[in-house]
């Protein structure tokens, strides 16, 4: 039984989670990181106590995006100076820097007030899984994924295609290629140049 | 409806304009009929059916039915001194041999076994695929037009989230596809899709 110095360090402790965001919505990761940040998931847990834990995310440049989101998603920003309004979709952002949406994610997730710079500084967001060594060694536990990961057809093994229980048969006089016929195109396409 | 080639001795009534009369006129009728004592009660149409009215001349009446025909029945009346015999006749109908039929009743196949389909079931989506990625007829899978447009939406999602990259259109140049997603803006980056 250990005794009661060391029960209060393993209580107050702040522990290290690793989150996997490969093929995650940032935003919806976002929801499921930001408590660790906080703190909440312990009973010892007062916004001003400062019970919050580190966050390691790996995989950042392969979140996912809803849809068509990539594309119509916008961040905006203003640097509070006159003519100083800008925004980017968010695959221009990503472009720039892989770990920006997640970061961009996590902030607005948090509450704005003065504790947000302190949980920001707590988080660790990493475009690979190449992690520095001295982070790695403090990494303890994980945070489980938000999302099921899609598999791919070509990821299937070809027994597991094969195999598979099919919803028809082909009919007797169908022709598999027969559509190539009618694709090709014999003439030239003429162009019209002015 | 069908209008009886035979008049009512007793009255001929000229169609009134408004409905009122009209509808007089016909209770008169039924009840003329209904004190001539009606004789073959068992095959005798009920007293309140429309086959008791006399016939109109200028009102065109046509039999329309695509499905197969079902009971058919012809009016006789006979006269027989102070009896009058109203009869509705089973007949056999003349287009009975040329009528429709499927002989076997195709289900679809995707309504009986599974029904909702994710975006995800790529095992089973790819088979309503040909190569170029386009989704085969109907007359060749035997899918209903309502599951036909649900594969249409599932396999645009699962296309554009990269599940299917075998099922894509030749290139133009003839060459192999090297890369399984295009390298364009942002069709570089993961796309999901909520259910």
């Amino acid at each position: 039984m250990a005794t009661q110095r060391v029960l209060q360090w393993r209580a107050f402790a702040r522990t290290w989670w690793l989150y996997d965001a490969a093929n995650q919505c940032p935003f919806v990761s976002a929801y499921r990181v930001v408590p660790y940040l906080q703190g909440k998931h312990k009973p010892i847990f007062h916004p001003l106590s400062d019970v919050g834990d580190h966050v390691v995310v790996i995989n950042t440049k392969d979140i996912a995006m809803q849809a068509d989101y990539w594309r119509t998603f916008t961040f905006f920003h203003h640097t509070g100076y006159p003519g100083g309004f800008s925004k980017a979709s968010a695959w221009r952002v990503h472009e720039i820097d892989p770990t920006r949406v997640m970061q961009l994610s996590v902030y607005s997730r948090i509450k704005g007030n003065l504790l947000r710079k302190g949980l920001m500084r707590r988080l660790h967001l990493f475009p690979d899984d190449k992690i520095p060594d001295e982070i790695l060694e403090n990494v303890s536990d994980q945070i489980r994924q938000v999302q099921p990961v899609a598999k791919r057809l070509d990821q299937y093994s070809e027994e597991e295609v094969t195999e598979f229980p099919k919803f028809f048969d082909w009919p007797e006089d169908f022709v598999k290629d027969g559509y190539k016929r009618h694709m090709t195109r014999k003439k030239p396409k003429r162009r019209y140049t002015v | 409806m069908r209008w009886s080639s035979h008049t009512i001795e007793s009255s001929k009534v000229h169609f009134p304009i408004s409905v009122e009369r009209r509808t007089k006129a016909m209770l008169r009728l039924i009840w003329h009929n209904l004190r001539a004592p009606l004789h073959s009660a068992k095959s005798a149409t009920s007293i309140g059916s429309p086959s008791i009215l006399p016939v109109v001349q200028n009102v065109q009446t046509r039999t329309f039915s695509v499905s197969s025909a079902a009971r058919l029945k012809q009016i006789e009346q006979v006269t027989d001194g102070n009896v009058t015999k109203i009869e509705g006749k089973i007949m056999e109908s003349e287009r009975a041999p040329y009528v429709f039929k499927e002989e076997e009743p195709k289900g679809c196949t995707l309504c009986k076994i599974h029904p909702y389909l994710k975006y995800t079931d790529v095992l089973i989506l790819s088979q309503f695929l040909r190569e170029d990625g386009c989704l085969l007829p109907r007359q060749v899978t035997g899918v209903c037009w309502g599951q036909q447009r649900r594969l249409e939406t599932l396999v645009n999602k699962a296309q554009r989230a990269g599940l299917l990259p075998q099922f894509r259109p030749a290139l133009k140049s003839g060459k192999p596809r090297t890369n399984h997603r295009s390298n364009y803006k942002w069709k570089r980056y993961n796309v999901y899709f909520r259910n």
